[in-house]
């Protein structure tokens, strides 16, 4: 297993995908920046739950999306799942592989964007000390959060990475990621919508109608189920 | 049933078939490919040969009969068997992004080979020079040969090969056979599946014909091409005309660019009665050449024929 999770790392080497980490926390930290700028005396609390809102409910799932899209695309696009599944090797450790690499990088991205809200922070107490919030970064908070809402995105992650694997076309798990964050959006002040995977990573907030801790476990939880059904599907499946 | 698969075959068939929704797309194939031999799958587009091949992977699970793999029983034993075998079934079903060693470098790690497998299997097919060059920049037939790398890793027993000289140039489908000759004498076995009848016959020791998804026949090629006789070419100054005299004559012949190609069930004797009867009836004739079966007519021959007749 581990040499599959070898392989596919070494195979983002130069891709699209790691582009694609760097810039989508670093655009949650642009705009954070452009609000601070915008909007000064903003408190600590209003500032890590405003950037953590942003990636959670907009940045993180359409980027999961695309993510998986692209991750799957490696093998789709020369169609190579052939040679691969063709291989002496267990299928579900191939497929399971891409599962394991897809919230890596999601952990990469949450990692980058803990340390790009604090990185606006000091740049504004350096050039424009009046717009930024006083007193010690919340570090605890931040890291609380983010942790929360990328277990919280497993369940988003694998359904979007089945999509993926499923379907040669990259325009299905788009079209599905796309959908979800819209439908998040609409559901995003209803009851059943701790239920929607794409809302679930902003549930892990407190809010008045999020149960965050409804939100994580089922997220996990509906993630370790999904990644168990996709192996069976995938590994079962004709190429 | 499932029958025991023959550990002395490289690969073995039995009532092989495959069904997609209600069309048969391979129909009760028996293949038996010796160990050591270069065997040519035949057939036009859509005969089946493709999904006759990811059976044999193990792609697809045959809706009847059984796969065995150096008597390794593909259904129940896929690992045992795929171990046995390296495959090229697509030219560019590489990594563009990647340069040809990292790439050979993800199926050796998944194969569990060591590091200097790569050179070995780069040298093989003349690639070293470019293997740290990103695989985006290569030609059509340099990617073929950095498949053909690929699947030489670890040293399979049996080399399945689709269609590997589609796309090449002259030069590249040159490289491209002496690279697949040179393999028997390594102790692999070469299953290709090739419509380029021509390229097949300066290739391959034996021979199948599909058609229509049914195995048509299979053996060493020099038999096969015995089986299909001699021929006759004629050059005469109205090709339609000696078609229709010929065929009115009982003589099996066919239009050939500029002539006509009569398929002798006879020796010598019968060749200069149908010269005769060209003269007689006023045909001029310019050339007749005898020649030995050729790979093309026992291809059009054996799909006149029913499967199970040949």
């Amino acid at each position: 297993m581990l040499t599959s999770l070898l392989v596919e790392l070494k195979k983002l080497k130069g891709s699209l995908v790691l582009v694609l980490c760097l810039a989508a926390p670093s655009l949650v930290a642009g705009l954070l920046l452009l609000i601070l700028l915008k909007r000064p005396n903003l408190d600590w609390s209003e500032v890590i739950e405003g950037a953590t809102g942003l990636w959670s409910f907009f940045m993180l799932p359409m980027t999961v999306a695309a993510l998986s899209a692209l991750l799957a695309q490696i093998e789709h696009g020369p169609r190579a799942w052939d040679h691969m599944l063709a291989l002496p090797v267990r299928r579900w450790r191939l497929f399971a592989a891409k599962g394991v690499v897809l919230m890596l990088l999601v952990a990469v991205m949450s990692l980058l964007l803990a340390i790009e809200i604090p990185a606006v922070i000091a740049l504004l107490q350096k050039f424009a000390p009046s717009r930024a919030p006083a007193g010690p970064f919340p570090w605890a908070r931040e890291a609380d959060l983010l942790a929360r809402m990328w277990g919280a995105s497993l369940f988003m992650g694998m359904v979007q990475l089945w999509v993926a694997l499923r379907f040669r076309s990259f325009v299905v798990p788009l079209t599905l990621g796309l959908g979800g964050t819209f439908i998040a959006v609409a559901a995003s002040g209803a009851r059943e919508g701790v239920y929607l995977p794409w809302l679930m990573p902003l549930n892990v907030m407190a809010g008045p109608t999020a149960n965050h801790a409804l939100a994580l476990n089922l997220g996990l939880a509906g993630g370790a189920v999904t990644f168990v059904l996709m192996l069976l599907h995938l590994s079962r499946r004709e190429a | 049933m499932r029958r025991p698969s023959d550990p002395e075959l490289a690969i073995a068939t039995h009532d092989l078939a495959k069904r997609f929704g209600r069309r048969w797309a391979v129909d009760g194939v028996g293949l038996r490919v010796e160990p050591g031999v270069i065997y040519g799958f035949l057939g036009r587009n859509g005969a089946g040969k493709t999904t006759a091949i990811r059976l044999i992977l193990g792609l697809l699970r045959p809706s009847r009969g059984s796969v065995g793999v150096f008597g390794h029983d593909l259904v129940r034993d896929r690992i045992g068997a795929a171990r046995q075998v390296g495959s090229l079934l697509e030219a560019r079903a590489t990594y563009d992004h990647l340069s040809g060693r990292e790439n050979l470098d993800m199926t050796r790690r998944l194969l569990g080979l060591p590091a200097g497998e790569i050179d070995r299997v780069l040298d093989m097919v003349e690639m070293s020079g470019a293997a740290e060059r990103k695989v985006g920049h290569y030609s059509l037939g340099m990617r073929q040969r950095l498949g053909l790398a690929r699947a030489l890793l670890g040293g399979p027993r049996l080399l399945v090969l689709d269609e590997p000289m589609n796309g090449l140039d002259p030069d590249g489908i040159r490289d491209m056979r002496a690279a697949i000759r040179a393999l028997p004498e390594l102790g692999v076995t070469v299953f290709l599946s090739s419509h380029l009848l021509s390229e097949v016959e300066q290739t391959a020791t034996h021979i199948g014909l599909m058609h229509d998804g049914r195995l048509l026949m299979q053996g060493p090629i020099d038999e096969l091409l015995q089986r299909a006789g001699p021929e006759l070419l004629i050059r005469p100054d109205d090709p339609a005309r000696a078609l229709r005299l010929l065929a009115a004559g009982g003589h099996v012949a066919t239009a050939e660019a500029g002539g006509v190609l009569v398929r002798l069930r006879g020796g010598d004797a019968e060749a200069a009665g149908i010269n005769r009867q060209l003269v007689e009836a006023g045909i001029e004739v310019a050339e007749l050449a005898l020649r030995h079966g050729s790979l093309e007519s026992l291809y059009m021959q054996a799909q006149q024929i029913p499967a199970e007749a040949a």
